[in-house]
């Protein structure tokens, strides 16, 4: 008897989300070293966007969606990760001597710009547009 | 006295209460049956089930124990927040349809009867809602820690009543919601919810401009902040009086342990259309992030006026929003944002009361094969004793609301949070690995908590500043996903048709 379609289409999403999921473990006991940091970092911020490829892959392909799905996945991914990016960047050195950003630190004002206020209003819209579609 | 000098204040904290009774009293006569005490019947619309969630979520914890960590800890408190950017389309592209689906085709009224849906497995059931009660008693006890904080504030009860003061407080506060949720259970629970909700928005806008402008305004604050020698330049760090780890810790256990919270999942399943989820997460996320307002706003605040020396430094941090609300705020705008907190704090109580007794006379049961859950009787009695379980928890914590409260969402999302959101989602997932999954998370964070309080913890050494539900959180997904890949089969697990229809939609 033939594998359901969306069945089998889930296993790459699966076997991401499994990856990620063990690497930000790694990075989390590793997290009192620069790398582990980083890693944990990183994975944490991209493990949403895994989850949300795990949820709508399946159904994205069968409605002929998979390049909207890539579409808000990417620009979600690429939102979170780089607003993560700026603040390991910068932040940790307490010094108070660098830039600052609408009456912020630099690092401070990523976090709440680059990873809140500016990401709620594109992943809002993007969920709402493609509502008929993906959901 | 905080009574005779600020009488406005009581009063409005006296007209919501009122209010929140009338509530009660209204929703008893239209709870007939048990689908009407635990899903309101599912028979509210997009703005109420929004709203609503918004507010189940936050609570003392924002209202209270935000402003209070943030002048422990400085701004890497905000990476408990700062994921309100996804959370909520996270939220309803992975799990509200199909949870929403499945309380229509089945009999779902907790998170544990869609454990059960999916795995057909006792066992998963039954760990989930030990992960729910126990979750429930804990969250359920900071709310009545910050009730308590926020008693003594308002109604002056440690100058009536001596150290009795604080339990006085968080008595009465107990009562009130116990009443309420016992007469309406759900019914009263989401429309107090939506009523408490909407202040807690009205009060969380307009107190950060006040805020603000009371430290000085957006500019000067932070600066008056950098230079202080009590705060410095790493109050304002992401990083800054916390370890790396431990922030990023509270980001990952936000974000992620989210999808596990039964408070927020239990809303989905009240609301009338799923067609109307389009708009929820706007609903949701802008609520949110409105209401977050008031934790940075005070947050900021409270910091500059110790530093200016406008106010005295604090020996409770919790007391950071009480006092300045008091203190720096006019008295009807003081009112109306003493009132939002305690309506951010009830109802989030209620949610948990309701939890807490499901999980108690119809889950657990249901796990040892009782097929009948004692009716509505049971269920109100219940209401009664997950109250006093949370009493005692709240009195043997002793330390930070904020602490209690991240404590419990972080059990709910360890359990939880993989054998939904993936088990929903993915066919291969089998009951083996939702309990293994549910049972690390679990144990990891009750073991890891209860490690990490003890004088010279191995923990502190071993894992200096990581979060014991980061680190259960972090396994229970790794164990789920491993289960799951050597237990599972390329066919698939064998799901009930409704379950599968449900996951194919």
């Amino acid at each position: 008897m033939p594998r359901p379609p969306r069945f089998r289409e889930s296993r790459l999403a699966a076997a991401c989300l499994t990856a990620l999921a063990a690497a930000l473990l790694v990075g989390l006991l590793a997290a009192d070293r620069a790398w582990g940091l980083w890693l944990f970092g990183l994975t944490a911020a991209a493990l949403p966007v895994a989850l949300i490829a795990l949820a709508l892959e399946a159904k994205a392909r069968a409605q002929g969606a998979g390049g909207t799905l890539l579409a808000v996945l990417g620009l979600l991914f690429v939102l979170l990760e780089g607003a993560m990016v700026g603040v390991l960047s910068t932040a940790g050195s307490g010094s108070g001597d660098g830039a600052w950003f609408l009456g912020l630190p630099l690092p401070t004002a990523l976090l709440l710009f680059g990873l809140c206020l500016i990401p709620l209003p594109v992943a809002v819209l993007a969920y709402a547009w493609t509502f008929d579609r993906l959901s | 006295m905080p009574i005779l000098d600020r009488p406005f204040v009581v009063a409005c904290a006296l007209a919501y209460l009122a209010l929140v009774v009338a509530i009660g009293v209204w929703a008893a006569r239209r709870t007939r049956d048990e689908r009407d005490f635990w899903i309101a019947g599912q028979r509210t619309g997009l703005f109420v089930t929004g709203i609503a969630t918004m507010s189940a979520a936050f609570s003392g914890f924002v209202f209270l124990g935000g402003p209070g960590l943030t002048y422990r800890i400085g701004l890497a408190s905000l990476w408990i927040n700062v994921s309100v950017s996804f959370t909520a389309v996270m939220l309803c592209w992975v799990l509200a349809k199909r949870l929403r689906l499945l309380a229509g085709v089945r009999e779902i009224y907790t998170v544990p009867d869609a454990v059960a849906a999916r795995y057909r497995s006792r066992w998963a059931q039954g760990l989930a809602a030990a992960a729910v009660l126990a979750g429930s008693v804990a969250y359920l006890g900071a709310q009545l820690q910050a009730l308590a904080v926020l008693g003594e504030a308002v109604f002056g009860t440690r100058e009536l009543f001596g150290d009795a003061g604080f339990a006085v407080a968080m008595g009465v506060g107990l009562t009130i919601v116990v009443l309420y949720s016992v007469a309406g259970g759900m019914v009263a629970g989401i429309y107090t919810d939506f009523v408490q909700g909407l202040l807690m928005l009205g009060a969380a806008g307009a107190v950060f401009f006040v805020a603000i402008q009371a430290g000085g305004g957006w500019g000067e604050v932070a600066r008056t902040i950098q230079e202080s020698p009590r705060f410095g330049p790493d109050f304002l760090d992401p990083f800054g009086r916390v370890p790396a780890a431990t922030a990023l810790g509270f980001f990952f256990v936000f974000s992620i342990g989210t999808l596990g919270q039964p408070h927020m999942l239990h809303k989905l399943y009240m609301l009338d259309d799923p067609k109307k989820l389009r708009w929820f997460p706007a609903v949701l996320a802008g609520s949110q992030v409105v209401c977050l307002a008031l934790w940075l706003g005070i947050g900021l605040a409270v910091p500059a006026l110790v530093a200016r020396g406008a106010m005295a430094p604090l020996e409770d941090a919790d007391q950071a929003a009480p006092l300045f609300l008091l203190g720096f705020v006019p008295e009807p705008l003081a009112g109306l944002v003493l009132a939002g907190a305690l309506a951010a704090i009830m109802s989030t109580a209620d949610s948990f009361l309701n939890l807490g007794a499901a999980a108690l006379v119809r889950d657990l049961p249901r796990a040892f094969g009782a097929k009948s859950s004692g009716g509505l009787g049971r269920a109100r009695w219940a209401v009664v004793g997950v109250a006093a379980l949370a009493a005692l928890s709240a009195t043997a914590y002793g330390d930070l609301i904020a602490l209690l409260g991240t404590f419990a969402f972080g059990t709910f999302g360890a359990a939880l949070t993989p054998c939904l959101a993936v088990g929903l989602n993915w066919r291969r997932a089998t009951p083996a690995a939702a309990v293994a999954s549910i049972a690390t998370g679990l144990g990891g964070t009750l073991g890891l908590e209860m490690v990490s309080r003890l004088p010279g913890s191995p923990l502190a050494g071993w894992l200096p500043g990581v979060l014991p539900a980061a680190i259960s959180l972090a396994a229970s997904f790794v164990v789920f996903l491993g289960v799951s890949w050597i237990t599972g089969s390329d066919e698939g697990d064998d799901l009930d048709p409704d379950v599968a229809a449900v996951m194919d939609a």
